[in-house]
């Protein structure tokens, strides 16, 4: 019940910001105006409102298998397992894409801003964030390559998962174009950006060794398929969520975080996920299993390895926590734009005022069009 | 006296054709919603139709073919009667508008009326899975599945003609407080659209589950 | 929008269409087909729902937008659809058990 209403939840999110994004733009804002991070959300939108409802008829179905006692996806009832798997993860692939995607979003926006310069690539980039959306559709077979299905289905979906990578790296290249000579400004959420790049990297071409479906039959439910993915989740989207949190707490709170303790987090984050979760991989294709309770002891120095970086990123995230929360009320006052930055919410009040804009903004410049702002920047 | 035009433009809008155009919009995307919600059912029974042909034909022959034609056409007047209420709308013709509404309710409470009708035969026939069933013969257990993907999609097409049902009472009941004109008609349109999707979804009820096996009965 | 979107007029021929194209559906399942039955049935099936997504539902003149959400929702249910059935059409080609 819980899921089926935070899924209708993330529906009607979904809907609100397709309507809004091609209906209710700023006048002037074109297509190939928006911020990356509208073009990200967009895609998410659209992964949203075509994958939940599939989620939500398959647990509605599930509850009516329990509530009356027949199978449709329970063997001993003569149902079929495999059915449910093909509908659970038709959502709960594009799901994981939903979860990126923001988090790209993000990045793409921190990147330009301490590189000083025009995000690289920006069709490219804005295509990208839709392919994936829509690639990511084709695969979730890959989840089900040991569950029964047959080998020309585990082809397809394989082939079709390698696919799905190449937008991704579209972006990832393009980010560190962007970085490539600019006049870059180390800063926190810049920090975590880089962090995300480097790590989702990691995250994303693991995702590849999983795909090949001679390799995924030993490292499936091992330890390889949870570094894989918290390469991507913590290392990419919690970091790009902490530089998110970061680059935007002055427009939020309208007070700056502090910012050596702020960079000396960050580096803690990725020290400890490193050492957290690095070890998994090798304990994958050793074979320890995952979703058990015990251990063999020849894992056991890899383990605790794995648990010292977990202290430590814990250590990352509570620090910020306590800082950001201390410069809620004793930070420093914050300027409308404290990054010197483009982006239409540099442009109100720091916090903005309910309405944000006192007048419509009409937009005649391009997103990252850092030249055609020159003067108003070295103003903020 | 303000201009009811205006005062019918919510504050993020512009102007009253951005705000239609949104509405539209927005509508549209929630239809594609329900596609993929009834879609996941689709799929489910194509599966199991794939798997036991014979077993859903002879389930198939044993729905009264008779309603569901009939119910059918039912749904297609109603149909019928939400475009011409739409069309009243968009003339500002009220007193017609409100006509077509009652009458598109009316034909909704038949269809309904007719349906739970065949349940209440269903089960008097032992074809209710998990309250009151009995099948013999070999092809028992996969016209039992035939019946469980029969009384779901059904069934939740039939939540979506109550709540319809409830939308449009809503309708009628702005229309006698005046809150529509020929300017202004958006909750209309947008209701108009949920009642003939919920339409089209019954006309390929009707063709999954009654025409396959209506030659054996 | 004080002109109405489409006449009554070819609401009406879209009305009588539904209508007789329920009633050919229906004629033609009394004829023993096989798995014609269900084929044709659901052929006939989207011909009435594009009738009414196009007429009743005015997709035929809103925006391109509109008809690209619609085509959209239709493309996903194909792709779950088809992928599924792929799989479960495609088992026990090859002579390995369990394949």
């Amino acid at each position: 019940m819980g899921i089926l209403i935070s899924g209708f939840s993330s529906i009607l999110t979904g809907l609100n910001f397709i309507a809004t994004i091609h209906r209710m733009r700023a006048p002037g804002l074109t297509w190939f105006r928006l911020p990356i991070f509208i073009w990200s959300m967009y895609a998410t939108s659209v992964i949203l409102v075509l994958a939940t409802p599939v989620l939500a008829i398959t647990l509605a179905m599930v509850a009516v298998e329990r509530v009356f006692h027949v199978g449709i996806f329970d063997p001993s009832l003569g149902g079929d397992p495999l059915l449910f798997q093909h509908m659970f993860w038709f959502y709960s692939h594009p799901a994981v894409y939903i979860m990126v995607l923001p988090a790209m979003a993000v990045v793409s926006e921190i990147i330009p801003t301490f590189s000083r310069k025009p995000l690289f690539g920006y069709k490219a980039v804005a295509f990208s964030s839709v392919a994936i959306a829509v690639i990511g559709f084709l695969v979730w077979g890959h989840h089900m390559f040991v569950a029964g299905i047959s080998v020309y289905s585990a082809m397809a979906f394989s082939l079709l998962s390698y696919a799905v990578a190449v937008p991704s790296a579209i972006k990832v290249f393009n980010w560190t174009a962007t970085l490539y000579q600019g006049p870059i400004e180390l800063r926190t959420p810049l920090l975590y950006a880089i962090g995300f790049i480097a790590l989702f990297t990691i995250g994303g071409t693991t995702g590849l060794v999983l795909a090949a479906l001679g390799l995924d039959v030993h490292l499936t439910d091992t330890y390889f398929v949870i570094a894989h993915f918290h390469y991507i989740m913590v290392g990419g989207a919690v970091m790009a969520f902490l530089g998110g949190m970061h680059y935007w707490w002055p427009k939020i709170s309208g007070r700056m975080y502090p910012e050596t303790l702020a960079q000396m987090s960050a580096l803690t984050v990725f020290i400890g996920f490193n050492l957290t979760f690095f070890p998994q991989f090798v304990l994958g294709y050793l074979g320890m299993p995952r979703r058990y309770a015990s251990y063999p002891p020849e894992f056991q120095v890899l383990n605790v390895m794995s648990t010292a970086g977990a202290s430590i990123l814990g250590v990352g995230y509570i620090v910020p926590l306590i800082y950001l929360i201390w410069s809620w009320k004793h930070g420093e006052e914050a300027p409308p734009n404290p990054w010197r930055t483009t982006g239409l919410e540099w442009k109100t009040p720091s916090p903005p005022p309910t309405h944000n804009f006192e007048k419509t903004p009409l937009v005649t410049w391009g997103a990252y069009d850092f030249e055609a702002q020159k003067e108003e920047l070295h103003l903020g | 006296m303000a201009d009811p035009l205006e005062l019918a433009v919510r504050e993020q809008f512009q102007n009253p054709v951005q705000q239609r155009e949104t509405s539209m919009v927005g509508m549209w995307v929630f239809l594609i919603t329900e596609v993929m919600l009834f879609g996941g059912l689709f799929t489910g029974f194509a599966v199991y139709r794939m798997e036991y042909p014979l077993g859903f034909d002879l389930g198939s022959a044993q729905m009264d073919f008779k309603m569901g034609a009939i119910n059918t056409a039912v749904l297609i007047c109603s149909s019928f009667a939400m475009a011409l209420a739409v069309n009243s709308a968009e003339r500002g013709r009220k007193l017609r508008l409100a006509g077509f509404l009652v009458l598109t309710i009316v034909l909704g409470l038949l269809f309904l009326g007719i349906k739970f009708d065949e349940y209440y035969l269903h089960f008097l026939d032992h074809k209710a899975p998990g309250i009151n069933f009995y099948q013999s013969g070999p092809q028992a257990s996969s016209i039992e599945m035939f019946y469980v993907f029969y009384y779901i999609m059904t069934g939740l097409h039939a939540l979506h003609m109550f709540v319809g049902i409830g939308l449009l009472s809503v309708l009628l009941l702005r229309t006698g407080l005046g809150s529509f004109s020929a300017e202004y008609h958006t909750p209309v349109e947008i209701t108009g659209l949920y009642w003939h999707f919920v339409d089209t979804v019954w006309v390929f009820l009707f063709a999954i589950f009654y025409i396959p096996g209506a030659h054996m009965r | 929008m004080s002109q109405p979107t489409v006449s009554i007029k070819t609401y009406t021929f879209t009305w009588l269409a539904l209508l007789g194209l329920t009633l050919l559906t229906s004629l033609i399942g009394l004829l023993d087909l096989g798995l014609f039955n269900l084929v044709t049935a659901i052929v006939i099936a989207g011909i009435k729902a594009s009738l009414i997504a196009f007429f009743f539902m005015h997709a035929f003149y809103e925006s391109k937008l509109v008809r690209v959400v619609l085509a959209g929702g239709v493309l996903w249910f194909l792709i779950l659809i088809s992928l599924t059935l792929g799989d479960y059409l495609t088992r026990g080609l090859l002579p390995f058990p369990g394949k």
